[in-house]
């Protein structure tokens, strides 16, 4: 259950996001399919009628105006809220996400806006909340956890990533918000995240911070994890997408292939919900 | 339609019609003038400290002094009557207490960002210390004057007095609360503090002077239980504040603020009454009161919440 | 993970003493909010014992214990509750029904003592369960509805003991009696009892998962909830344990007043939140740990109790604890702004 490398120091043979037919790379199996989404809230139509493909090891780019819904969808992913309406593919099979377990059982880790930490706990505390590490037999029964594994471990993982935390017994109040998001998106990728869900990440982050980041998720997609990137940042989401898809109050209006469009296009999708090609185009 | 607008806003007009011909039918006691009557003197006295407890249940916050400062303020206006001080006095005096322990609750509150439920309830320990030490836990034994005695026990016409004050400050606080801004404030405040305070609204002072009200009316609260049982009691007002805050969110006020008003507080103080009054009335025991009462609120903590999402 | 056990590379973090010193003290606290409550505890120790020659006599220090012990337990309840960013009004309700409950299970069967005790456990923990499962499930606030438990178990109390006072006398089985007059070495009883549950749940908050979801649903349950734990069985227990404690300590009242009054508890909500606050740890949940509470019951015991050697009247004592409170969260507040 717990993986002490990140994914890019794994062998050759155990990842395979594309397959190789006659040298040119063909997307796999879609990892995650959420088909005929539908939410509301109170009189609110969040959702209407949303599809979502995500291929292994790309990054898929969701964008879309304030209240458009990305937030919302992403958080029926992650289990967070359950659809009024709709079905959720994993590899192929229909799963049932009813909590924030159920999709972390299936690989998706999500990293939310706003919600990274728990203020009064401490790093190592934050890193294996829900999967802390507990001692042998009767520390199973009684759920006694091996406190000095997870500190060692955490500081393992920090210095893995080159994130620099100075003292793990602190409360994680007194982080920066940089900081912060760094812990969370380790904790992410070191529980076995097959799906990587990031909302915002970059939001409260210094440039050298961000551009860290983006190397990160380059390399986390290189070596196989399936990425959706929510941003605002139309800049930010050309730099770091494969495939970009685009919501308007609730409602899809496209999904492009970043080589495929420009960020006019994707203005113009967002802003005025021109809807282009539909799915099966962008997939070729 | 005005009809139409009072009974959907508040779903627990309902509850009390329900319940006010449930009793009629029940006890032939009931509606007479006499028990009728009672119940109004009963309201009156608990009504002023849920008036005053209700703006502050709005903003978010709670006092739990209310019964500590009645009781100071009765123990402390019994003495002033002793020493032959007239009503108008007393009744100054009287605000000027009530007022001063409320700025202080409302100040310790605000300054340091301590919540609520700890000030108050170190306030009500002070307070409560105070009445029996100023009294030696004595009762203080008054000859009512005419006037004092009427607050509590007079009637203008077939109306209990207590009843036209209580009405009375009903109507002005309800004014305040509707159509000043300082009432707005109020609701805001409730609503979402941060942004309140964000848009310029001075919070702190809002605070306190909601508290300042609150200890005010507890004060008037304190005279007319005086005049109500002709004896300075130090041990008045014991353990109500939280029969008070029952009253005001079974009458449908949000616990943690924002919603409600003057009422549904109303609506809630009658409902709680009337359900002690008849199962006095009806004979049952004390142990029927207790159960009643309790499950009433955990009744109104459930329907109170916030919708699930 | 068993090479991570192994390894002896990096030195270790926490002996086992260290580890035990700081579940009972240090845990989740900065230093100002724990040396301040613990000096002034020290403070007052020190200036009591020259106001009163009597303060540091046995006899004194077995009264303080003996008053306290009731005290104790009920604020370790409150403090779980209260780290977990709760509140539960539910003491004397669950006091009562348990001090007459138990009463009751005295005159009226053979239960061993033993047997008594745990049934009371398991009544306090089921009253702490509906209280749970109404504030989990239904999302009501925690103030109201322990609140109005509360007074219907208290209702129930007056019910299970047909409105008297049952008093005891010679019934008492003798462990029972002994659990407040009896000694196990130099130590009362109380002190074993009381100590030994402190002991085990400064253990529990600091080594278990549940112990950390406790503090973590004070932080922030919506976290909580989104990293994959079920929040509504960690705070159901939560209330269960409360109420369990506080039945736990409607036995310790049972031995201590030899009858059973329906009315018991009545003021023990509020001192019980006060201890707990007095000693550091936060309202609104999240910082503290249940040894602050400990310093919270020392510094209100030795106050009623040296103000009694003094022959200041109870309600000195009121204003006492009431200043107290205030000064203590004001402090703190004032503290923990760096």
């Amino acid at each position: 259950m717990l993986s002490l490398r990140p994914y890019w120091e794994e062998k050759e043979s155990n990842k395979k996001p594309y397959d190789k037919k006659g040298g040119v790379k063909v997307p796999s199996m879609p990892i995650v399919q959420m088909k005929k989404i539908y939410k509301h809230f109170g009189g609110v139509e969040a959702l209407k009628n949303i599809e979502l493909t995500l291929y292994e090891g790309e990054i898929l780019g969701l964008v879309g105006d304030n209240g458009a819904g990305k937030s919302t969808l992403i958080k029926i992913l992650s289990g967070a809220i359950p659809p009024d309406r709709g079905e959720i593919f994993f590899r192929g099979e229909k799963v049932n996400i009813r909590n924030p377990k159920d999709s972390k059982e299936l690989g998706i880790e999500t990293i939310y806006q706003d919600l990274a930490l728990i203020d009064n706990l401490n790093v190592p505390a934050n890193m294996f909340i829900g999967q802390e590490i507990k001692r042998e037999k009767l520390g199973r029964i009684f759920n006694i956890m091996n406190l000095k594994a997870m500190e060692k471990t955490t500081r393992r993982f920090l210095d893995q990533l080159k994130i620099n935390v100075e003292s793990l017994r602190e409360r994680v109040h007194n982080l920066s918000g940089g900081q912060k998001q760094s812990i969370a998106i380790t904790r992410a990728i070191f529980f076995n995240a097959k799906v990587l869900i990031m909302d915002e990440p970059t939001a409260a982050l210094a440039v050298e911070e961000t551009a860290k980041v983006f190397n990160l998720i380059r390399r986390l997609r290189d070596s196989g994890i399936s990425i959706v990137y929510i941003s605002h940042n139309i800049n930010e989401v050309f730099d770091i997408s494969d495939r970009i898809m685009v919501l308007k109050t609730g409602k899809l209006v496209g999904v492009q292939k970043k080589k495929e469009t420009t960020k006019d296009k994707i203005l113009k999708m967002i802003i005025l919900g021109e809807g282009y090609q539909n799915e099966k185009t962008a997939l070729k | 339609m005005w009809l139409k607008k009072l009974i959907f806003t508040a779903p627990s007009l309902i509850a009390f019609v329900i319940i006010f011909i449930f009793c009629s039918i029940i006890s032939p006691f009931f509606f007479t003038d006499i028990n009728l009557q009672n119940i109004l003197r009963q309201i009156a006295v608990n009504g002023l400290l849920a008036i005053g407890l209700t703006m502050v249940i709005l903003i978010g916050g709670i006092d739990l002094s209310i019964g500590s400062i009645l009781g100071l303020v009765a123990i402390i206006s019994a003495m002033l009557i002793r020493a032959e001080v007239g009503l108008i006095q007393i009744i100054l005096v009287a605000i000027i207490i009530g007022m001063a322990i409320g700025v202080t609750n409302g100040f310790l509150i605000t300054q340091f960002s301590i919540a609520p439920f700890v000030i108050t309830l170190g306030m009500q320990f002070v307070l409560r210390g105070l009445c029996f030490s100023i009294t030696r836990g004595r009762t203080i034994f008054v000859e009512m004057p005419f006037n004092v005695d009427f607050i509590a026990n007079g009637d203008i016409g077939p109306i209990p007095f207590p009843a036209v004050l209580l009405g009375l400050v009903y109507f002005i606080i309800f004014l305040v609360m509707q159509y000043t801004v300082f009432g707005r404030h109020l609701y805001a405040i409730g609503g979402n503090e941060e942004s309140t305070r964000l848009f310029g609204v001075n919070v702190k002072l809002v605070k306190i002077a909601v508290y300042a009200i609150c200890g005010i009316t507890a004060a008037i609260a304190g005279i007319m239980n005086l005049s109500r049982i002709s004896v300075g009691d130090p041990q008045a007002g014991t353990g109500i504040a939280f029969y008070i805050i029952a009253a005001v969110i079974i009458g449908g006020n949000k616990f943690t603020g924002g919603r409600g008003g003057l009422y549904f507080t109303i609506i809630g103080l009658f409902i709680v009454t009337l359900i002690y009054n008849i199962i006095i009335l009806v004979g049952l025991g004390y142990y029927v009161q207790l159960i009643a009462e309790g499950t009433i609120v955990i009744i109104a903590a459930l329907l109170g919440r916030e919708g699930k999402q | 993970m068993k090479k991570l056990l192994l390894s002896k590379k990096r030195k270790q973090s926490f002996s086992n003493t260290r580890g035990l010193l700081t579940a009972l003290t240090r845990k989740s606290v900065g230093p100002i909010r724990k040396y301040a409550t613990l000096s002034s505890l020290i403070l007052l120790v020190i200036i009591s014992s020259f106001l009163s020659e009597a303060f540091l006599t046995s006899a004194n220090i077995l009264i303080l214990i003996r008053q306290a012990s009731v005290l104790a337990l009920t604020s370790l309840g409150m403090t779980l509750v209260i780290l977990s960013g709760g509140i539960d009004l539910s003491v004397g309700g669950i006091l009562a029904l348990s001090v007459v409950s138990s009463a009751q299970l005295v005159l009226k069967t053979n239960f061993s003592p033993y047997l008594i005790v745990l049934t009371i456990a398991l009544l306090g923990g089921f009253a702490g369960l509906c209280n749970g499962v109404i504030i989990a499930k239904g999302k009501a606030e925690p103030f109201l509805v322990t609140m109005g438990m509360g007074i219907i178990l208290r209702g129930v109390a007056f019910i299970v003991s047909r409105g008297r006072t049952l008093v005891l006398g010679q019934e008492t089985p003798p462990i029972i009696r002994s659990i407040t007059h009896d000694f196990l070495g130099p130590f009362p009883y109380p002190v074993i009892i009381v100590g030994s549950f402190f002991l085990l749940f400064a253990l529990i908050m600091h080594y278990t998962t549940f112990g950390r979801y406790v503090y973590a649903f004070g932080g922030d349950p919506e976290v909580l909830r989104l990293s994959g734990v079920n929040v509504i069985v960690v705070q159901i227990k939560i209330y269960m344990v409360s109420g369990m404690l506080f039945g736990i300590a409607g036995i310790l009242h049972l031995s201590r007043i030899n009858a059973g009054d329906p009315t018991a508890g009545d003021l023990r909500v509020l001192p019980a939140i006060a201890a707990v606050i007095i000693g550091g740890n936060q309202f609104s949940g999240g910082i503290g740990n249940v040894g602050l509470t400990v310093v919270g019951i020392l510094i209100m015991g030795v106050i009623n109790n040296i103000l009694s050697l003094l022959g200041a009247t109870y309600y000195v004592q009121l204003i006492a604890q009431g200043l107290i409170i205030i000064f203590a969260v004001i402090i703190n507040a004032v503290s923990s702004k760096d």
